[in-house]
């Protein structure tokens, strides 16, 4: 008896020693993450995976781009509380939506330097490939920091991954220094990057459109239109003949970099547009002034646009069940409104070339020619060219403050503080530059 | 009925006959081992029969019985070595008397009566007959008598009387009866006895269940309340957290919703964690009971419990353990307390069996006033400035939906219970089987659970006993989705206003509602948990010396948690989806093991008691999580018809946990008590750099009414002061987090790996300090009793969700910074007001805690939490309401002012200000106990006094905007320049209507509540009144459970959290499941 109770005791001790060590089942460790040529590409989609949050391209950042600006609006019965903010332009800093969308795409910086900082110490890597890698990361990042610098104007510039708790009060870096960052990485990336890549991932070529945009954003026209026209020239890329496809076939020709949704990771888009009778939530509706800017037998509208006993709803990104559309964040019709735009603003418009651009999407929308004559008017023409184009697909707001016409086309926009969201309460409560301060009016 | 009577007299019957021939068998066997060889030494001059009989009951273990006469002689002995029956022989020679032994009882008898004595042992058996009273003389009917060593018994008449037939072998008769000690008797050469009971009901006496053992009352130096099954008996409360509810100082309870299954809050002694568990530990029979929601299909707030599997009949008592003395031998997990509960268990008499029903309905006590369908029609007319509704409409109100008479409805709650109990004196069992089905006041809501308990104790010799504990449950429940979601039936119940009907003229729901129709989600969607738990053990006691013990316990907690959900296109969520599934599976395993040397000594007036034990504890969580679109028909649930699988995942994670502890126990002639323990504890979850804790406790007791000069004080029973000082520890930190980790993911099909947390090596559990001052005082032999603690906490390397900016990629890291303090009274009074024929009882119990948070991260605040803008702040209690402070309608403009408090001409988020807080004041409970005669009746009072809620639930009902429906108050909206209101005006101007809207006092509301939380009355049948022996007693009760709710409150219900047990968020109503009002009608029988 007395033996028995003595080897169980051994036992019982025995079988406890290890009862501490135990290993997470979850997660990869960071010293055994990064080893090779493969755990870097998993680096990488790591790095793309923030576009598909819901507070990014996934519902919030498209959306809030139409609604702070004229092409959406929240309708009376709808709940969303911070939705009414962006849509009357009054919102407050602690809206959670705001600080939802500044925290997401700072992950994705945060993911892409962190692999950025990787890249060189793996040893089955060519130096090409590595320039690869850093390339596409590049992209990434640039593509972050544009998003960011237009909603919100001076914004902390990330190059370092986030290793420790020190060194987090990162300063608000002027405009024009964010912008000179952005054309740095987009550059090495256009350097870099191999031309054909699929289409939800970054190539030359979609870096070469990104930096186009962004040159026509800074207002440097002559660039933009360089950039745009090696693009259109020499992209590989083509408008598909009927608008409507655009929309319905992932990966088509025309588009030139779209985020991938699918059944696990899905958008929202089409929850937040479709009205209650088909099972939609209608935080967002096209607003009247919109529908009343489509000319008649614009086919845009019908692939834009859809009606439920009278009520209008977006259909560009119409997957309610699954939310599996990927999101179109450039495509080839861009370029050629981008050139345009920058041909009038440049120091030689050329009013042909100009009209030849706008025709060439007006003609694919099943529209004639334009009427627009002088420079002037051609270019409110472009303006009005891109909303339509466009809509739903998160360009309006920016389009309107980048040139200016928010406080004039905008009836919520009375002063030049309501163009820039404010810095979300967060950042300020947990920043401690001097720097950091909120947008004035806010 | 005689046939159940011939079955019981069939079975005693031949019980008896088969114990008989064991015992026979067994003490033959016994008969030649060493009692009856012991040998001692023996050296005693001219002392009288009596000493000689003293000194060898000191050598030995034999008792002596004899009568008075023994002392008229007088012995000189001197032997070495002898066996008693050899000194006997000696030591009678000369007298007239001789000895019989039997096992250790050694019986003096005169020659004569031996003779007759054996006589009677030609005959197999003889009767005994005897009259039990108690120390007054009364007799005590329904006394146990026992033949010792067996089951076989009697029991006492109305007059005390017992009749017995024994077999001749037998010597001892062992009488029992509830509140006296035990007795026992020798029956050898007698025929006839009267036993003398004495009573056993001194408080003082009680034990105690503390950590890892027991202690008498009156030597407990902790801080410790305890709740006996008595006071529980007859709450019709599924859970046990319910149970704790108003019953002891200290404990505040918070049931967050009346969600059936649901979590509750228990907080002792305050908040002391904000990102951790402020949750005790419950520990079942000495192994911790896993607790916690581990439901993965969000319903928004309304948590499940894996507390709630726990068979609230089959308790015993419980323990609540307060001070750091008390809790530091549980070392990193005693920092909020523990809750210790002790199940039933076998005792030696005949077996009893318990049956408990009770039966009842529930209902809402309370419903919001909404506007009808007139009154909702003017107001939009009013809110739009335009003719919505024509008048025509306005006055045709054939439909006029009373929304919350829909969503709500009477339930019926029952629960059938039945246990047996009994045993031998070496065997003893406890069985119990309980249903209790419960359906919830809230459509498309309900419970069942089934529970079992077998608890065995068995003495596999008399140096080791070995015992099991098993319980088993199933629980089912149906739930709803809650706030928070557009599809939960309560808020969108309502928030739908009256001019929508449930169903449309074909029968079809009616979906035009801003929201989706509440009866359709509650009738059509399928939202199942499936709960499947054994909290089970086995032991072993080992007295290995007679100071020294061992005893090993291992145990086992395991649940497998199933949750089942689907949506068909019958509903909005289903159709968007054409059919939604989700099934999750969740297992969490917890094996335990406790081992325990524990070593007591007494020498002369000190005693000392030690404890060492080793510990440890292996828990395994598994889960997996499958979502379904696209279901091939509305009828076909499982995914195995979905089309798509839209997610499907699976996880795992292990904990372990090895600790080592001790006790040391001084106490000097029951005076002078001192207690100090120490734990060590290592965790897989504490980072490299603090693997390992140590906690340390010491008390002192000091009982002065047994001194000297106290004595002479008649009323004063019991003085005793108590302090204590220890450190205990917080280990709810999610494991891994000291490491630097990648999560996963993926990207267009593709695996993808990201940074998922900043590594922290320094991580390491949260530890409170605690001082504990307390006086127990009694007064007119304990007949007023009463307990004040005095106790101050500090908390410090509380585990914070550090905020960091957002531009850095990560929105937090957890680190062990900021400090918290709770300090606070307690106070327990107890009185026998009126004992006798009429008795009357009161308990009365009151605690206050002040709650204050010390430190934080770089002072910075932690902002804005929850739907009522709770925050956490350096020199406020945690969860303080934070937000701008209403000054009211301005009568001119109709819109709501606020208060500019930084002066500056501006209302910015700047001028957010602390306007209301959670935490109670005052916290307690009072219970009167009457009984007359058969009668008994019991009012229990719960009360909150001091607690702010933010009625959420106002932001939408209030709000003069959109398309939810609101309460009766707009109807006294502003209308014109002039007006004096509390309600602003409705606009559709989108900025005013936001401004009169925002996160402000103008929403928080008085929480202090007062409830009769259960009056019950019950009578009692038994045999003084029926004739029969058919059972033992029937007791029936009524029984009514909140049956007034005394409060300023306008919400459903003031004890409200819309977060379920969250320690920042709290005291928020959300459109939130109220509490219902239970009637039952119960049966308490004992056969």
């Amino acid at each position: 008896m007395k033996k028995l109770l003595y080897i169980s005791i051994l036992c019982l001790l025995a079988a406890s020693c290890n009862i501490t060590d135990v290993e997470p089942q979850n997660s990869i460790s960071a010293t055994e993450a990064f080893k090779t040529k493969a755990d870097i590409e998993k680096g990488i989609l790591g790095a793309y995976a923030s576009f598909q949050s819901l507070s990014y391209y996934g519902r919030t950042f498209p959306i809030f781009a139409d609604l702070a600006a004229d092409n959406l609006s929240h309708p009376v019965d709808a709940t969303a509380v911070e939705y009414t903010e962006v849509d009357n332009n009054n919102i407050l800093p602690e809206n959670g939506s705001n600080s939802n969308m500044w925290s997401i795409m700072y992950d994705g910086i945060n993911v892409a330097n962190n692999v950025i900082s990787k890249v060189p110490i793996i040893k089955d890597m060519t130096q090409e490939e590595k320039d690869v890698a850093l390339a596409e990361l590049y992209f990434i990042r640039a593509l972050n920091h544009f998003n960011l610098t237009r909603y919100y104007g001076a914004i902390p510039l990330k190059l370092e991954p986030t290793v420790g708790v020190n060194n987090l009060d990162a300063p608000r870096v002027p405009v024009d220094e964010v912008y000179a960052q952005i054309i740095t990485d987009l550059s090495f990336a256009v350097e870099n990057l191999p031309s054909s890549a699929s289409k939800i991932r970054a190539s030359k070529f979609g870096a070469k459109a990104l930096l186009a945009k962004v040159y026509l954003y800074e207002e440097n026209y002559q660039q933009a239109a360089t950039m745009a026209s090696e693009v259109i020239n020499s992209g590989g890329y083509s408008l598909l003949p009927n608008y409507a496809d655009v929309f319905a076939d992932e990966e088509n020709a025309e588009s030139i970099f779209e985020i991938s949704f699918s059944e696990m990771e899905r958008n929202r888009i089409a929850e937040y547009n479709f009205p209650k009778s088909l099972n939609g939530r209608r935080e967002v509706k096209p607003s009247q002034g919109l529908l009343d800017t489509y000319e008649d037998d614009d086919e845009r509208f019908t692939a834009s646009v859809a009606f439920s006993d009278n009520l209008a709803y977006a259909i560009k990104y119409d997957d309610l069940n699954l939310g599996a559309g990927n999101f179109i964040v450039i495509r080839l019709a861009d370029m050629y409104l981008i050139r345009a735009e920058a041909l009038a603003k440049g120091p030689a418009p050329d009013a042909n070339q100009i009209k030849a651009d706008l025709n060439t999407i007006r003609t694919r929308a099943g529209l004639s020619n334009t009427t627009a004559n002088g420079i002037g008017q051609l270019i409110s023409a472009i303006e009005k060219e891109r909303r339509v184009e466009f809509a739903f697909e998160g360009h309006r707001w920016f389009d309107l403050v980048r040139t200016g016409r928010a406080i004039d086309v905008l009836t919520n926009v009375n002063n030049v503080n309501q163009t820039l969201f404010p810095i979300p309460f967060d950042e300020l409560q947990t920043n401690n530059d001097p720097s950091m301060v909120q947008n004035p009016g806010y | 009925m005689p046939w159940i009577k011939s079955l019981r007299y069939y079975l005693m019957h031949m019980t008896r006959i088969f114990i008989l021939v064991i015992s026979l068998g067994i003490s033959s066997a016994f008969a030649t081992t060493t009692e009856a060889q012991t040998k001692m030494d023996i050296k005693v001059s001219n002392v009288s029969l009596e000493q000689l009989f003293k000194e060898i009951q000191h050598k030995s273990e034999y008792i002596f019985f004899y009568r008075d006469d023994v002392w008229n002689y007088k012995v000189t002995l001197e032997l070495k070595k002898s066996p008693v029956s050899a000194i006997l022989d000696q030591a009678l020679l000369h007298t007239n008397l001789t000895y019989k032994i039997a096992e250790r009882q050694i019986v003096i008898m005169s020659k004569k009566d031996k003779m007759s004595l054996n006589m009677a042992n030609i005959q197999q058996e003889r009767e005994i007959t005897g009259t039990v009273v108690d120390s007054s003389g009364t007799p005590l009917l329904g006394a146990s008598v026992i033949i010792k060593g067996t089951s076989q018994g009697t029991a006492t008449d109305f007059d005390g009387n017992f009749k017995i037939t024994v077999p001749n072998d037998s010597s001892m008769l062992v009488v029992t009866y509830i509140g006296y000690k035990d007795q026992e008797v020798s029956v050898v050469g007698l025929s006839h006895v009267n036993v003398t009971m004495v009573a056993d009901n001194n408080a003082l006496e009680e034990i105690v269940v503390i950590g890892y053992g027991t202690e008498k009352k009156s030597l407990v130096s902790d801080a410790v309340s305890t709740i006996s099954a008595k006071q529980i008996k007859d709450l019709p409360v599924p859970s046990v957290d319910g149970l704790l509810q108003g019953q002891a100082a200290g404990v505040q309870v918070n049931q967050n919703s009346g969600t059936p299954g649901g979590e509750m809050s228990v907080r002792i002694r305050g908040l002391t964690s904000i990102s951790g568990s402020s949750q005790p530990l419950y520990i079942i029979d000495g192994i911790p009971v896993t607790t916690g929601d581990y439901a993965q299909i969000g319903y928004s707030g309304q948590g499940s419990s894996a507390l709630t599997d726990l068979n609230p009949n089959n308790i015993e008592s419980i323990s609540i353990l307060k001070d750091a003395s008390a809790t530091a031998i549980y070392g990193a997990r005693g920092s909020n307390g523990i809750v210790l509960i002790t199940t039933k268990r076998g005792k030696q008499q005949e077996t009893s069996i318990g049956v408990n029903i009770y039966t009842g309905m529930q209902r809402a006590w309370n419903k919001l006033d909404m506007l009808n369908a007139r009154e909702w029609k003017e107001y939009r007319n009013d809110l739009t400035n335009s003719t919505v509704f024509t008048e025509d409409e306005i006055n045709d109100n054939t439909i006029d939906t009373d929304w919350q008479d829909v969503i709500f409805r009477v339930a019926p709650i029952n629960s059938y219970g039945i246990s047996a109990t009994g045993g031998s004196e070496k065997t003893k069992f406890f069985m119990s089987g309980t249903y209790l089905q419960q359906e919830g006041i809230l459509i498309g809501t309900d419970y069942d659970r089934f529970n079992f308990r077998a608890n065995v104790d068995h003495q596999l010799s008399d140096k080791v006993k070995i015992g099991t504990s098993i319980g088993l449950s199933y629980a089912h429940t149906d739930r709803v989705e809650s706030d928070q979601t557009l599809h939960g039936p309560l808020p969108n119940g309502i928030s739908t206003p009256a001019i929508y009907p449930v169903y449309n003229p074909d029968g079809s729901y009616n979906q035009e509602g801003p929201y989706s129709n509440p009866v359709s989600i509650a009738n059509e969607a399928i939202n199942e948990n499936f709960s499947y738990r054994t909290n089970s053990n086995v032991f072993l006691d080992w007295t290995i010396l007679d100071d020294l013990t061992f005893s090993s316990k291992l145990g086992v907690d395991f649940l497998d948690f199933r949750e089942h959900a689907f949506e068909s296109t019958k509903t909005i969520q289903g159709a968007k989806y054409n059919g939604l599934g989700f099934e999750t599976y969740s297992n969490i395993s917890n094996i335990v093991s406790n081992n325990l040397l524990e070593y007591n000594k007494r020498l002369n007036k000190h005693k000392i008691g030690a404890l060492l034990g080793y510990s440890f504890e292996k828990r395994n969580y598994r889960s997996s999580f499958i979502r379904g679109q696209d279901f091939a028909d509305d009828d076909l649930e499982y995914i195995n018809s979905a089309a798509t699988i839209a997610s499907a995942s699976a996880s795992a994670s292990d904990e372990g946990l090895r600790s080592y502890f001790g006790r040391l126990n001084y106490n000097f002639s029951d005076k002078y008590i001192l207690t100090m323990t120490g734990r060590f504890d290592s965790s897989s979850k504490f980072g490299s750099n603090n693997k390992t804790g140590f906690f340390p406790a010491a008390s002192m007791a000091w009982r002065a009414s047994q001194e000297e000069f106290f004595k002479d004080i008649d009323f004063l029973s019991n003085l005793k002061f108590r302090v204590s000082y220890g450190l205990t520890g917080n280990d709810d930190i999610s494991p891994f987090l000291f490491s630097e980790l990648y999560g996963n993911t993926s990207y267009g099909g593709s695996p993808a790996i990201y940074p998922s947390n900043i590594p922290n090596p320094d991580l390491k559990w949260e530890s409170t300090a605690q001082l504990n001052i307390g006086l127990n005082l009694g007064f007119f032999d304990d007949r007023i009793t009463l307990t004040a603690d005095y106790y101050d906490k500090q908390t410090n390397d509380l585990l914070l969700s550090r905020p960091l900016p957002n531009s850095s990629g990560f929105s937090s890291i957890t680190e062990n910074v900021g400090k918290v303090e709770n300090k606070g009274i307690e106070l327990t009074v107890s009185t026998q007001n009126f004992t006798g024929e009429f008795t009357w009882n009161t308990r009365f119990n009151i605690a206050g805690n002040r709650n204050k948070v010390l430190e934080l991260y770089n002072h910075q605040p932690i902002d804005d939490i929850g739907r009522g803008s709770n925050r956490i702040m350096e020199g406020q209690p945690i969860g303080v309401f934070y937000s701008y402070h209403s000054l009211g309608v301005d009568p001119s403009t109709g819109d709501i002012v606020y208060e500019d408090t930084n002066i500056d001409g501006e209302i910015t988020s700047a001028d957010r200000t602390i306007i209301g807080n959670p935490q109670p004041d005052f916290v307690g409970g009072l219970t009167n106990n009457f009984s007359y005669k058969n009668f008994d009746f019991a009012v229990f009072l719960q009360f909150s006094y001091g607690n702010d809620v933010f009625n959420g639930s106002r932001l939408f009902l209030e709000s003069l905007q959109g398309g939810d429906n609101q309460v009766e108050a707009v109807t006294r909206r502003w209308r014109q320049p002039g007006d004096v209101t509390d309600i602003p005006r409705a606009t559709t101007d989108p900025v005013a209507a936001a401004q009169n809207k925002r996160v402000s006092s103008r929403f928080l509301e008085d929480g202090s509540y007062l409830r009769f939380k259960n009056v019950t009355l019950g009578y009692t049948l038994d045999q003084k009144n029926m004739g029969n022996r058919f059972f033992d007693s029937l007791r029936i009760y009524l029984s009514a459970q909140n049956l007034f709710t005394f409060t300023n409150y306008s919400g459903l219900d003031p004890e409200v959290n819309y977060r379920g047990d969250d320690n920042s968020v709290i005291g928020t109503d959300f459109f939130t499941y109220p509490q219902a009002q239970t009637f039952t009608l119960g049966l308490n029988l004992k056969i």
